[in-house]
C-alpha cells in the first residue's frame, strides 16, 4: 500500500515537473516574419530605384558584364547589357530559398551568358561562360547590393543609379578607363602605393588590374577583375599592398603631357608612369622560352595579333593580308635544318616573304637577342605581305640588313609557361604575345 | 484520481503561435499574367494540368546542370500546339475523363536542352506519370514542322511511359530483339560508321531500322523501345512507318542483294520483328485502353497537319524549289496503280527478254522524273546488267516538254532527243521498254501529294495522277 503511494507521489511529481512551459520567446522575432520582412524590404528596394540598378557581373570563368536593370513590383523586369543593348523584359521573383534569392525565372539577356547550348551565344558546351541567373543576396545597403550566384559562384553587384544620366552612361563608364589605360605607351607601368613600388599589369579588355612588388626580394602579385561604375574602378576582391587594401580607384584620368594616369586610391593621389624595364626580369625566361619552342607544335611560337608598336595595335598592318591567321617564330621543323625564324601564315600555307634569324640564339643576363641573318623573298613593292613583313623585320631586328640585333624581354604570361609576351628593350613601347601553336 | 490526472493534462497543453505565415507555403506566387491565365483556361482548369514556365530548378531532375529556362513569348504557342496534337486527338477518341484521370499533373518547361556526359543531350523526362519536364524548348519555332515532330515525338514518348506504367504491355514485346538493347545506344548517329557518306547512311540504318527498332533510342532497353514505337507511330504516322519497312533490305556493301533479275533480298527478320511490334502496340492500345490506334493516328495526324499545313506539292517542287525528283523504285514502295505497275513490269520483262546480243539481260532497277530544268521533265530509267558489278548500272534519259499550269502537265516527247551519253544509252533500251515510254507520252497529269491514296504521305510521297483516270498514278521519294 505504502509502495503504492509513493508510486502515486512520484507520479505527481514528474507529472509537475514535465509541465513546465518555455516561456522563452525568440528575442529578435519569428523568424518566418523575419524572412517575410527581409524579402518585402528586397522587393521596395529594388523596386524603389527611380533610375534603375547598374549591374555589374562576373562570372565564374571571370566574363564580365555590365547590366541596367529596372525592376517593377509585379515581378517584371526590363534589363539591357553591354553585349545587348536593347532593353528587353522578362519575370524575376525573390523567393526564399536557403537565402534569400532574387531569380530572373524567364529567359532574358543575362541567360545568354548561361546558356549551355555554345551555337546561342559563346562559350563552353554544356556551361556556357558558368554564369547565373539565381542570386542569393550577400549583402546591402541603401545603394549596393552584393548577390552570389547559387549554381556557378558567379558575382553580381547592383548599384542604384542617381540619375537618368547615370543611367545612360553605364555603357560609355568602362570606355573612358579604357582610353586612359591604352594611353600608357609602354608595356611595363609603375606605380606607388603606400609607398611600395608597384609593377601595373592592365588589361581592359579582360578588366583585370594587378599590382607586382617586391616583398624581401621576391616579387608578390596580386590580381583582381574589376567593374568601372562611373568614375570608380571598382574590384572584385580587395588587394593588399603592403598595408594597404585597396578596394577601389577613382578619378581616373591621363596626362597627355607628361603620359602619367592619375587616380586616387584611398583618398591618396597615385600616378600610374611609363617604365622601360621590368621590376624584377625572370632571368631564366628567354631561354625557357626559347626551349619550349622545339616542345610546341610544328616546333614553333605563333602570335594572333602580330607586333603592338608606339600605341598602335597591329602596327606591321598584317590585317591588310588577305587571308592572314597569324605570324610564327619558328624553328627547324618549319624551315629544315638548324634554321628560326619569323614568317606569317596565311591561308593555312606558310607565306614569303620571310626572315632567318642567325645562330646560335643569342640570350645574355636574361635578354634575348635577334640578330637578322637571311632574308628571304621579296620585301619590296606594295603587296601587303611585304609591307607587312618588312615592317616586322625591322621590328624584330631593329633593322633590315644582315647582321641586324635588337634585344627583347620575355615575359611570361601563364603559370604553365606557354605563353610569353617580347617587349622590346630599349624603350618597352614595342612587344608581340606568343602561344604555342 | 482520473479527475486530476485530466486537470494535470489538461493543465499541461502548450500552445504554438501559428499566426505567422510560413514563407513559400502554398507555392509560388508571382504576378499573373496573360500567359498565367492562359494555362489556367487550357489546362489547370480543364485537365488540372500544372504548366510550370517559371524557373525552379528543384523541378528538373538532374539540378546540377546548367540548364536555363525557357523564353516567356514560346510558352503559348508550345503548349498550344501540345493541346492541339496531343491532348485533343487522345480525347476525340477516349473522353476527356480519360485524359483528366491519366495525363500527368505537371509540366515542366526549361529552355535549353540538359547536356550529359557522354555527349547526348536530353529533350524531357518523365516522372513516374505525376511529371513531364520538357526541354530544348528555346530553339522551337511553330513554324518549323520538325521540330513541332520533335516535341510532339517527346509528348507521345513520355505519355506513352505513363500508360505502360499503369498498363505493363505483354512480355512478348520484350521477347522480339532481347539481345540487342544497349546502354550505348547514343552512339548510333550519322557519321559513326564510315567516311563514304552513303555507306555511312547504309550502316547506320542498319544499326537499328535493320535490327529491328524504329529509332536508335528504341534500342535503349524494352520500355523506351515500346513507346518510342507508340511515338513514331503516331508523330510519324502510318506511311511513314511502312516506308521505314519497306526500305528493308540485305546489302552487301553500297548494294542491295539482288538475284539474276534485280529482285531485291528484303530483310525478312527486320521487317518481321518491326510489325510483331507494331502489332503487339496496336493490340495493347486497343485490349488495355479500348483505344483504335488507327484512328488516333489519323487525328494525331490531322491536327499537325492544321498545325503547321504541308504547301501543296506542285509549288514545292521544280528547279530551285525543295523538290526536284522523284524516285520510283517499285520494290521499295507498296500501292502504286495497277496500271502504272502493269506498264513498268511489263517493260522489265521485255528489257530482260530482249535481244540478248545488244542488251545482255538488262533489268530495271528504278525511274526517276527529274524537274529541274523549266518547262521539261527528264524521265530517267536506270538500269543494270546483271553480269556486271553492282555498282555500274546505266541511265537511260527521255526528255518531255511540260506546260505546268496550277498543278496540271501534258508531256510531250522532245524531238529530237540531246545526244550525250545518257540520251544513248535510252536509245539501246527504247525498244523494250514501250509500255513504260507509253505510259508517260502525251498523258496529262496532276502533280500532287498521294494522301489521299496513301494516308499521311505527304512529304514523304509526291505523286503523278492521270488526270483522265484517278485510278492510274505513281508516286515515289523525294
Amino acid at each position: 500500500m505504502m509502495k503504492k503511494h509513493l508510486l502515486y507521489i512520484l507520479l505527481f511529481t514528474l507529472v509537475l515537473g514535465a509541465c513546465k512551459k518555455d516561456t522563452t520567446e525568440p528575442v529578435i522575432g519569428n523568424v518566418d516574419d523575419r524572412l517575410s520582412e527581409t524579402l518585402t524590404n528586397y522587393q521596395t528596394q529594388l523596386n524603389g530605384a527611380q533610375f534603375g540598378w547598374k549591374g555589374y557581373l562576373l562570372t565564374d570563368n571571370e566574363k564580365p558584364a555590365t547590366f541596367l536593370f529596372t525592376f517593377n513590383d509585379k515581378n517584371r523586369t526590363t534589363m539591357s547589357a553591354d553585349y545587348r543593348t536593347a532593353p528587353a523584359e522578362s519575370s524575376y521573383r525573390l523567393k526564399a530559398l536557403q537565402r534569400p534569392t532574387l531569380l530572373f525565372d524567364s529567359y532574358s539577356t543575362l541567360h545568354l551568358l548561361a546558356d549551355p547550348t555554345s551555337s546561342v551565344f559563346g562559350g563552353a558546351t554544356a556551361s556556357g561562360y558558368y554564369s547565373d541567373f539565381e542570386f542569393a543576396f550577400l549583402s546591402s545597403s541603401a545603394d549596393t547590393i552584393k548577390l552570389e550566384g547559387t549554381f556557378n559562384k558567379s558575382k553580381l553587384i547592383l548599384i542604384r543609379s542617381k540619375s537618368a544620366a547615370e543611367s545612360a552612361a553605364i555603357f560609355t563608364a568602362l570606355n573612358n578607363v579604357t582610353d586612359a589605360a591604352s594611353k600608357i605607351r609602354t608595356y611595363f607601368k609603375r606605380t606607388t602605393i603606400g609607398g611600395i613600388e608597384c609593377e601595373v599589369k592592365w588589361d581592359p579588355i579582360a578588366q583585370v588590374l594587378s599590382f607586382s612588388y617586391l616583398e624581401s626580394g621576391n616579387l608578390k602579385t596580386v590580381t583582381s577583375n574589376y567593374y568601372v561604375s562611373g568614375p570608380v574602378v571598382a574590384l572584385y576582391d580587395p588587394l593588399v599592398i603592403g598595408t594597404t587594401t585597396i578596394k577601389q580607384i577613382s578619378d581616373i584620368t591621363y596626362d597627355a603631357a607628361s603620359f602619367i594616369v592619375n587616380a586616387n586610391v584611398n583618398g591618396n593621389p597615385i600616378q600610374i608612369k611609363e617604365a622601360i624595364t621590368p621590376l624584377k626580369l625572370d632571368v631564366n625566361a628567354a631561354q625557357r622560352w626559347y626551349n619550349q619552342m622545339f616542345a610546341n607544335s610544328n616546333g614553333t611560337w605563333v602570335s594572333d595579333k602580330a607586333f603592338h608598336a608606339g600605341g598602335v595595335d597591329d602596327f606591321c598592318n598584317f590585317k591588310n593580308v588577305a587571308g592572314y591567321q597569324n605570324l610564327w617564330y619558328a624553328g627547324p621543323t618549319v624551315f629544315g635544318g638548324t634554321s628560326e625564324g619569323l614568317i606569317a601564315f596565311v591561308s593555312n600555307a606558310l607565306g614569303a616573304p620571310y626572315v632567318l634569324s642567325r645562330n646560335p640564339f643569342g640570350i645574355n643576363a636574361g635578354i634575348a637577342r635577334f640578330t637578322l641573318g637571311t632574308n628571304a623573298g621579296t620585301f619590296t613593292g606594295t603587296a601587303p605581305i611585304a609591307l607587312a613583313m618588312n615592317a616586322a623585320r625591322n621590328l624584330l631586328y631593329g633593322g633590315a640588313t644582315v647582321g641586324s640585333a635588337q634585344d627583347w624581354y620575355l615575359i611570361p604570361t601563364s603559370d604553365d609557361g606557354k605563353k610569353y609576351d617580347m617587349v622590346r628593350v630599349s624603350d618597352a613601347q614595342a612587344w608581340i604575345s606568343w602561344r604555342p601553336r | 484520481m482520473v479527475a486530476l490526472a485530466t486537470i494535470f493534462l489538461a493543465g499541461c497543453s502548450k500552445k504554438d503561435d501559428l499566426s505567422a505565415n510560413i514563407v513559400g507555403l502554398g507555392g509560388d506566387t508571382w504576378t499573373k499574367g496573360p500567359i498565367d491565365e492562359w494555362i489556367s483556361t487550357n489546362y489547370t482548369t480543364p485537365y488540372n494540368i500544372e504548366v510550370k514556365y517559371k524557373w525552379d530548378r528543384s523541378e528538373l531532375g538532374e539540378i546540377y546542370k546548367n540548364v536555363v529556362p525557357v523564353k516567356e513569348e514560346l510558352v503559348v504557342p508550345i503548349m498550344s500546339i501540345i493541346k492541339n496534337t496531343w491532348i485533343v486527338p487522345y480525347a476525340a477518341v477516349k473522353g476527356e475523363d480519360f485524359m483528366k484521370k491519366y495525363t500527368q499533373k505537371q509540366f515542366y518547361l526549361a529552355g535549353s536542352p540538359s547536356y550529359n556526359s557522354n555527349g547526348t543531350i536530353t529533350l524531357g523526362t518523365a516522372e513516374a506519370g505525376r511529371k513531364i519536364v520538357l526541354l530544348d524548348l528555346n530553339t522551337f519555332n511553330p513554324a518549323n514542322k520538325p521540330a513541332v515532330k520533335q516535341i510532339l515525338h517527346t509528348m507521345h514518348h513520355e505519355f506513352g511511359h505513363i500508360l505502360n506504367q499503369n498498363i505493363a504491355v505483354v512480355s512478348d514485346y520484350q521477347r522480339i530483339t532481347p539481345s540487342d538493347y544497349t546502354a550505348t545506344w547514343f552512339n548510333i548517329f550519322r557519321g559513326a560508321y564510315s567516311s563514304n557518306a552513303a555507306l555511312d547512311k547504309i550502316m547506320y540504318e542498319a544499326d537499328f531500322w535493320g535490327k529491328g527498332f524504329v529509332t536508335p533510342y528504341s534500342r535503349s532497353n524494352k520500355d523506351d523501345d515500346f513507346v518510342e514505337t507508340l511515338s513514331t507511330l503516331l508523330e510519324g504516322g502510318q506511311a511513314n512507318f511502312d516506308n521505314i519497312i519497306n526500305n528493308l533490305f540485305v546489302y552487301d556493301g553500297l548494294y542491295i542483294k539482288r538475284n539474276g533479275k534485280g529482285v531485291y533480298e528484303q530483310n525478312t527478320d527486320a521487317r518481321a520483328k518491326l510489325l510483331k511490334k507494331k502489332s503487339i502496340v496496336v493490340a495493347y492500345m486497343k485490349d488495355s485502353w479500348g483505344i483504335d490506334l488507327t484512328d488516333l493516328q489519323t487525328r494525331t495526324q490531322a491536327a499537325i497537319e492544321a498545325q503547321s499545313a504541308t504547301a501543296d506539292f506542285n509549288s514545292l517542287l521544280g528547279p530551285g524549289k525543295t523538290y526536284g525528283t522523284i524516285t520510283i523504285n517499285p520494290q521499295k514502295l507498296s500501292g502504286l496503280s495497277t496500271k502504272f505497275l502493269t506498264a513498268y513490269n511489263t517493260a522489265n520483262t521485255t528489257l530482260q527478254a530482249g535481244n540478248p546480243q545488244t542488251n545482255k539481260g538488262y533489268y530495271i532497277d528504278n525511274i526517276s522524273l527529274i524537274f529541274t530544268a523549266a518547262n521539261k521533265v527528264t524521265l530517267r530509267v536506270n538500269f543494270m546488267d546483271p553480269t556486271a558489278a553492282l555498282g555500274v548500272g546505266f541511265n537511260g534519259d527521255f526528255d518531255y516538254n511540260i506546260n505546268n499550269v496550277n498543278g496540271v502537265i501534258t508531256m510531250a516527247y522532245a524531238t529530237p532527243q540531246p545526244t550525250t551519253t545518257t540520251y544513248g544509252n535510252a536509245r539501246v533500251i527504247e525498244p523494250y521498254i514501250t509500255t513504260l515510254l507509253a505510259y508517260f507520252n502525251n498523258q496529262e497529269f496532276n502533280i500532287r501529294w498521294v494522301d489521299d491514296i496513301i494516308p499521311q504521305s505527304k512529304s514523304i510521297f509526291g505523286g503523278l495522277v492521270k488526270t483522265t483516270d484517278a485510278t492510274s498514278y505513281l508516286f515515289g521519294t523525294l
